[in-house]
Order: C-alpha cells, then structure tokens, then sequence
C-alpha cells in the first residue's frame, strides 16, 4: 500500500440517525480535502448487521474508517463498536466516535474498547469541519502503518 | 385476748373472759348459759369447724371478717377440745385474736404495692408511647431524608438528561445558521442578516444555559466517590487560571489568606470558587475589582469568605439571587442566573451554608461554610 494517501480514495463507514448530523460530516470531510466513498448507515440495527456482515452486508467492502454516533437510540454505539472488534473483517479497522458530550467515563470505556478518537460534536461551524482535518490525519496514520 | 369456752353438742357458753364481753360489746350475763351461736353471729362454717372440734378431730382456726361488730374487724379464731380425764371432749376453747391491725397493715402495704405497681405501669406505658413516638419521628425523619435525597438526585438527572438532549437539536440551529450565512454570504440583505445574528446570539446563551444547567446537575449529584481532602489553595489557584482573561481585562487583583484543607470533590469546588470569584470581577463598580478571600476556623466547619469592592447587592435581593435563571440584571452584565445556585448546590451537599452580606454600591461580601478535614494528615 503506497503511503501516498492524500488522493487515495477512503472508504468511510458513518453510523448516524440525524441527516443534519450526515450533511455536517460530508461537509467536513470535503474540508479537509479527502477524497472519500461514504457508506452511511442510520439505523442501528443495519449496522450491526454490517459489523457481522450479515444479509445484504455479506459481500461489503472493508471501510478505511468507522465514525460511529455515540448517541444512537438504545446504545447501539457500544454495540456496533463491540461487534466490530470482534468481527473478523472490521477488526483492525480505526473507529472514531461522535458524541454529543464527552464525560471522562465515556473516554475511559472508549479507550478500553480502542477507540481511536472519542470527538464531541461541537456547537461551533467551524470546529466541526474542524474534524474532517482530524479524521484525515487518523486515515495517515493508518496507511502508514500498513 | 378474747376467750370463751362452750360445751355440749350445742357449744352452750360456760365461760367468757372480759376481752370477749368487750368483743362483743355484751356483758356476761347475756352470754352465759346461752348457745354460742345465739350470742355470736357466726356462719354455718364455724359452727361445723365447732362441730369438728368437738367430735375430737383435732383443733382448728378460722379466720374472717364477716362474723363480728364492724367489716373493718378482722379476726382470727383458734378453737381447741376440752377434754375429760377419760379424753372425752366436753367442750371447746375459742381464742379470738384481732388481726385487724395486721390486715389494716397487709391492707396498707398492698395497697401501696399495688398503687407502686401501677405507677410503675403507667410509667411503663408512657416511656414506651414516648419511645414509640420517637421512632415514629425518626422514620418520618429518616424518609423525609431520603425522599429529599431521591429529589435532589432526580432533580440532577432531570438537569443532566435535559441539557444533554437538548444540545443535539441546539447544535443543529447554530450550526446551519451559519451555514446559512457562510452559503449566502452577499446574497442576503440586511434583515436577514441581522436575522440569522439573533439566532446565533441565541444560540450561544443556550449554549451557555445548558452548558451551567450541566454544571448545576453535576454540583448536587450524589457522586459514588467518597470525599476526599481537599487543598483548597491548590482549587482557589485552579480557579484563578480559568479566570485569567477575565481577571486580566479587568485588571482586578485577587488575595487569599492560607486556606484549609477540607472534606469534598476538588471539581465542584473549583466550580464555586470560579463562580463566587468571576460573579466579583463581572458585577465590578468603575474602579478596578480587588477581591479577598479569607477563611475562618468554626468549631466543625470552616467559614470561607469572599470579598469583593463592586457594585453591591441590595438586601431585597439576597434570597432571590441564589435561585436558578435569576438575576438582577440585563443583557448588560451577561450571565445565565445559575452560578449562584451552582454554589449552593456544591456548598449543601456538605451540609453547608451560603449566604451574603451586602449593600447596594457598597461591594459584596459571600460567605459559606465547609466541613473541616480531620487534623490528622494521613
């Protein structure tokens, strides 16, 4: 794999039920310069199914980076982030969550669980396209590690 | 001591000695020669009891109240055979003893033992109504605790939820209000710029609200971390950094005596410090703010106070200050209202006090209290 990543293609996996939340993030994105491919998925149940590739997801491709939504109904956010570490496919794979808000209890479980960032979705505009830059630099820190 | 004798089969009276006559308030003449019963009014039992006696069965004594002058005269009676030379019994002797005085006595002494035993009873029943009231007063204490317990920590979980679920939808209106302008910059006039402005502005004392309601919530939740020493320089010092822009666009100079250690959590008592310390530099008069904060060692507690030289609250106001969302003043001195309460939830949850004294124009002075640390240093 070329360490040339800044007009590679990423695949990206966005678990979000808020389509304003959707938009916000592929501005983001757009940003920060990325070329990337967003799968987004609203429902927590449909990715877990992804997570375990089951039904329609038996076949998906391997995203680059999982961005999960930490306040999905029903906690779901743990548990596709559970599922995905232990799916064989997903495994390896950077997760970063979006959380409204960000206690010190939620970063300790999300370290425990290898979360690569824990981000706190901000009130601010521009702090927010702020995390295209910082999702950027994780999707480097991937390539260059493999 | 009164004695008679009687013989035969009807127990005639042969003898009567003074006491007996005085017994019965008869003089012998009418006693002698008479049947005993006809002089003596005695019952059926007695004159069997004679009848025994008389037949040689053996003495016997009978004891009564019934049979003589008065019923407060009690009597003792002892008979015994007279006998022949042969062992024919021929008549019987009657000893009558009083025991009036004795049962007057027993009477007295059971009456005082009874009268002790129900004082003693009625002192029973009322040390126990007394106990039962008293637990009754302890459980009603005791769920009046922990219904104030489950209140406060339902009111921090209301707070909390609330905040938390409300910054999604706020996040939403801020950000695509400035996606709005970004988009359309040049294209929208002037109202609907000064439109799209009052919502930012909105949006950011909601942002500002929710961010202390948060805060709010978190000053009275009953954490499971038991508290800790705390140095309170070390939280004052904390404080002060979070101020700094503050305290350098005022100019203001804080001092501090050497403050106590005490029981608690350091991050609500950064929060109060922050508060108490910014609400002086904020509400500051024309001059720069100088601002003290002193300590004082009460018995138990520690009493803290801040001082500050700024515009003062008056007296009317003292109570109300200290609710959630009030405040004296408008848009000009910015502020959600929540500070102070953030105070006093921090400050009562160690039990404590806060309060203030003050006087329009005349600065402010906050007191609260803290419970002391125990002297020795682990």
């Amino acid at each position: 794999m070329s360490s040339e990543t800044v007009t590679q293609r990423f695949r990206i996996l966005l678990v979000e039920d808020n389509p304003g939340d959707v938009y916000l993030f592929e501005q983001a994105l757009k940003s920060a310069g990325l070329d990337f491919e967003l799968t987004v998925i609203e429902d927590g149940a449909e990715a877990l199914a992804f997570a375990r590739r089951q039904g329609k997801y038996a076949e998906a491709a391997v995203p680059d980076l999982a961005v999960l939504d930490a306040n999905l109904p029903k906690n779901e956010g743990v548990e596709v982030l559970q599922a995905i570490r232990q799916s064989e496919h997903l495994s390896s794979i950077p997760v970063a969550i979006m959380s409204s808000s960000v206690t010190p209890s939620d970063q300790e479980k999300a370290n425990e669980l290898r979360v690569e960032r824990y981000i706190a979705k901000p009130l601010d505009l521009d702090q927010y396209l702020l995390i295209g830059e910082t999702l950027k630099q994780v999707l480097r820190e991937r390539a260059a590690r493999q | 001591m009164p004695m008679a004798a009687v013989d035969g089969t009807g127990h005639t009276v042969r003898y009567v000695n003074r006491a007996f006559c005085l017994l019965l308030g008869k003089p012998e003449e009418e006693l002698l020669g008479k049947a005993f019963s006809s002089v003596v009014p005695v019952g059926d039992e007695f004159l069997s009891l004679l009848g025994r006696v008389y037949r040689g069965e053996g003495p016997e004594t009978h004891t009564g109240p019934e049979h003589m002058a008065s019923d407060s005269f009690y009597w003792s009676c002892a008979m015994w055979p007279v006998v022949a030379a042969d062992g024919r019994p021929v008549g019987i002797m009657i000893q009558v003893t009083e025991t009036t005085p004795f049962h007057r006595q027993s009477t007295a002494m059971n009456q005082a033992l009874m009268l002790g035993s129900v004082h003693q009873h009625e002192l029973t029943e009322l040390s126990e109504a007394l106990n039962e009231q008293l637990q009754t007063e302890i459980l009603e204490r005791q769920h009046a605790e922990d219904e104030l317990r489950q209140a406060n920590d339902d009111l921090s979980q209301f707070s909390y939820a609330a905040s938390h679920d409300l910054q999604e939808p706020l996040r939403m209106i801020t950000n695509y209000s400035q996606l709005l302008i970004r988009g359309y910059r040049g294209r929208l006039d002037d109202d609907a710029s000064l439109y799209v402005d009052f919502i930012t502005k909105g949006t950011r004392q909601m942002r500002d609200l929710l961010t202390d309601l948060l805060a709010f919530a978190a000053a009275g939740a009953r954490g499971l971390e038991p508290a800790e020493r705390v140095d309170l320089n070390l939280i004052v010092q904390t404080a002060l950094y979070r101020l700094t822009s503050a305290i350098e666009e005022s100019g203001a100079t804080v001092t501090t005596d050497v403050l106590p250690t005490v029981l608690g959590h350091d991050t609500v008592f950064v929060q109060l410090f922050q508060n108490l310390i910014g609400n002086a530099i904020k509400y500051r008069a024309e001059c720069a703010p100088r601002i003290y904060i002193s300590a004082q060692k009460m018995d138990t507690d520690w009493r803290f106070a801040v001082t500050d030289n700024g515009i003062g609250i008056a007296p009317e106001y003292h109570q109300k200050i200290f609710g959630v969302f009030k405040r004296l003043h408008g848009k000009s001195i910015p502020g959600t209202g929540i500070g102070l309460a953030i105070c006093q939830r921090v400050v009562e949850r160690y039990a404590g006090r806060i309060w203030v004294e003050s006087e329009a124009g005349r600065g402010a002075t906050f007191y609260f209290t803290l419970p002391a640390a125990s002297e020795e240093k682990p």
